[in-house]
């Protein structure tokens, strides 16, 4: 068995599940004769025929639109928008048609769709390349928001993003595309939807992050654990419906909580974990629960993008704030 | 890279033509160095190596037309990255292979283990110095509330006042210290007093009565240095000292002060009292330097200069011991069958019995008298 990356997991997965179910078709700019902007979709042209992978014009809405339709007619489209910045005009078909088939049509119609994106900085690319705003679909009741964080939980999330029968974001976190491999057996077992999963145990501060920001994140626990504190790691993988439990039966452990995305800080879905805590575990804490984010600001370009994303050391330093408190 | 690709040698030009070749097929290039010469329609460009290694393939030859993005040279060894590059972005690649499991670790049951008590009770419990773990609850859902806190702090501190009291004035500066200090002692010292007196009868005229004192603690903490000590309750453990650091306790009008002669066991009398002369005058005019307050690892206090012959000195942890000397005072004492008047210093030894024994403290009491009693 091959040590493929994440890139490779998500073509992996889309020709496993092409090819067991035929009603899987994809579509977006570029994926067929080029093969996908990141190469996801390399040789699923001449796989699967043009009839299941369709080159679309320039036009996102279009494409939403597109998947929409053929969802409510019975097929399974998995859309790939080329990056996340390039989402926001189709947010009306996402936001107005696809979230809300399901209600509208009192269950008789449901949005089986996947929107596909690479989302995050850290690929020195120009502007709206970098964007990371997965709080803006998390907040749309009927969506539900997808984010591997490895090449495993990449093709086990895609492959239950498309069989589930509702509209999922799938996003893709760029800046790990390439740069780790894991043996990915092609399988075609689903992994959970709506679960977080936890990559490190500890007893002192659980660490809650997502996507690409794991990576720092598994870092700064590796840094702790020399230190003498032992920290939990919990990848949130589905932050929209949240799995609240995992979280809390974290914190109720540790008694502290430190949340790591890249994202903005106001307004992000660390905001939203941080409340439930307080809702729910709020005796337990030992200090508040701190966020350790991106900035208020549009991501920068290349050379000051390592100011705007979280490191290990302003992980770290969350930490010890938390762990001093009190 | 395995394959380079001809770059945008300008704005936007679609293509290129080879004017000449630097290097054949077989050239080893070093990074930089240029390779090819390419006629656009601006301009002769010279076309720089990407990186360095061996060159297999050149395609095309001079003459020929490159489209921008085409392969301009192959090298012997590297990647295509080509292939998987993308059209924006620098995607950076690795070769680490992670073992985690695709599912994670298995969730435990939630458990809600140890007190409940929202963060700022916790902070408050630190700034009081109050367990949690000792308190019970007395809010809902058996949390630990603010007011259990305070209630708590009252025995360890007594810092909080009490809200039934009207009037008064709260304790301010060194003498809340002496009060802080003396709570804490109580709360937490086992103390014994052991009393007796030094017969200084052999004593020439106009002796320095503090210098002897201090003479004669060291020459006890050198027979049992186990009064020289400082103890820690919580962790109950004994630390040795390695010199005698002499607290002299001074009463003041604003409270008492306990100066610090360090190392006084390395010292000669005349330092001891140029030392105790400073801290006199310092004490009057409330300039003792904060470190000459810190580090006594045993007390002298002298509670007869007015009156008293005995007391039970308090004992400030960590230290274990204190000595105070009551007022000298003539006595009918029985020498060799005989009454005879001797003047006399009665003595007071507190000792904190969690650290110290009954015998150390006798011993040490015994030497101290006996280094007194010496004529000089």
């Amino acid at each position: 068995m091959a040590e493929i990356t994440l890139i490779e997991a998500v073509t992996q997965a889309l020709a496993y599940e092409m090819q067991a179910d035929k009603d899987v078709v994809i579509l977006g700019e570029d994926i067929g004769v080029n093969g996908g902007v990141f190469r996801a979709t390399v040789g699923l042209l001449e796989k699967f025929g043009a009839d299941r992978v369709l080159d679309t014009p320039l036009a996102e809405s279009m494409i939403a639109g597109i998947a929409i339709g053929m969802a409510a007619q019975g097929l399974k489209p998995v859309a790939e928008i080329q990056f996340m910045g390039f989402t926001y005009p189709a947010l009306d078909q996402i936001i107005n048609h696809a979230s809300r088939l399901r209600n509208r049509t009192r269950g008789r119609l449901t949005c089986p769709m996947v929107v596909r994106t690479p989302y995050g900085a850290g690929i020195h690319a120009p502007e709206h390349h970098s964007e990371s705003t997965e709080a803006i679909y998390a907040h749309i009741p009927g969506l539900r928001v997808v984010i591997p964080s490895s090449p495993a939980r990449a093709y086990g999330l895609l492959l239950a993003a498309i069989r589930d029968p509702d509209p999922v974001i799938f996003l893709e976190p760029s800046r790990l595309y390439r740069l780790v491999k894991q043996e990915v057996p092609d399988n075609g077992e689903a992994l959970p939807l709506d679960q977080c999963f936890i990559l490190r145990e500890g007893s002192d501060i659980t660490l809650v992050s997502w996507g690409a920001m794991l990576h720092e994140t598994l870092q700064a626990a590796k840094t702790l654990a020399v230190q003498g504190v032992s920290a939990e790691v919990i990848d949130v993988a589905t932050i929209k419906p949240l799995d609240i439990e995992t979280i809390l039966a974290s914190v109720m452990k540790t008694g502290r909580c430190v949340i790591i995305h890249e994202a903005a800080k106001t307004g992000g879905v660390g905001a939203e974990i941080a409340a439930q805590i307080s809702e729910k575990a709020l005796l337990n804490l030992h200090a508040p629960v701190l966020r350790v984010t991106g900035y208020d600001t549009v991501v920068p370009y290349l050379k000051l993008e390592h100011y705007y994303l979280p490191n290990e050391n302003r992980i770290l330093n969350a930490v010890q704030q938390t762990l001093e408190f009190a | 890279m395995k394959i380079f690709y001809l770059p945008d040698l300008g704005e936007g030009l679609p293509d290129a033509e080879i004017r000449e070749w630097y290097v054949k097929e077989g050239d080893d290039v070093k990074v930089d160095q240029p390779i090819v010469a390419m006629e656009t329609a601006k301009a002769v460009v010279d076309v720089p190596a990407p990186r360095s290694g061996r060159i297999i393939k050149l395609q095309g030859k001079a003459g020929d037309v490159i489209n921008t993005g085409a392969p301009l040279v192959e090298f012997a060894d590297g990647e295509d990255t080509a292939a998987k590059s993308t059209v924006v972005g620098n995607l950076q690649v690795g070769d680490t292979v992670i073992q985690e499991s695709a599912t994670g670790i298995k969730p435990a049951a939630a458990v809600n283990t140890g007190v409940k008590a929202i963060p700022a009770v916790r902070a408050l419990a630190k700034k009081l110095n109050v367990d949690l773990n000792q308190i019970t609850p007395s809010g809902l859902n058996q949390q630990i509330t603010v007011a259990d806190v305070e209630q708590a702090a009252k025995h360890v501190n007594v810092a909080i006042a009490s809200d039934e009291i009207t009037g008064g004035e709260p304790l301010r500066g060194v003498r809340r210290a002496m009060a802080i200090t003396m709570t804490q002692s109580h709360s937490e010292v086992v103390p014994v007093l052991l009393v007796d007196d030094a017969d200084i009868h052999a004593w020439s005229a106009g002796m320095d009565v503090t210098a002897r004192m201090v003479r004669a603690v060291i020459a006890a903490c050198k027979a049992e240095p186990g009064l020289n000590t400082y103890y820690y309750g919580k962790t109950m453990t004994r630390q040795w000292q390695e010199s005698v650091n002499i607290g002299l306790a001074m009463d003041a009008p604003e409270g008492l002060f306990v100066p610090v002669i360090k190392a006084a066991d390395q010292q000669t009398p005349a330092q001891w009292r140029e030392k105790i002369n400073i801290f006199k005058e310092q004490v009057k005019t409330r300039t003792v330097p904060q470190d000459d307050l810190k580090g006594a690892t045993i007390v002298l206090s002298n509670v007869g200069t007015f009156a008293g012959k005995y007391a039970s000195p308090i004992i400030v942890p960590p230290t274990v011991a204190i000595i105070a000397t009551g007022r000298i005072r003539e006595a009918v004492v029985a020498h060799n069958s005989k009454p005879e008047i001797h003047r006399i210093i009665p003595l007071s030894l507190s000792f904190d019995h969690r650290a110290v024994t009954g015998g150390e403290a006798a011993r040490f009491l015994a030497a101290l008298i006996k280094d007194l009693q010496a004529a000089d």
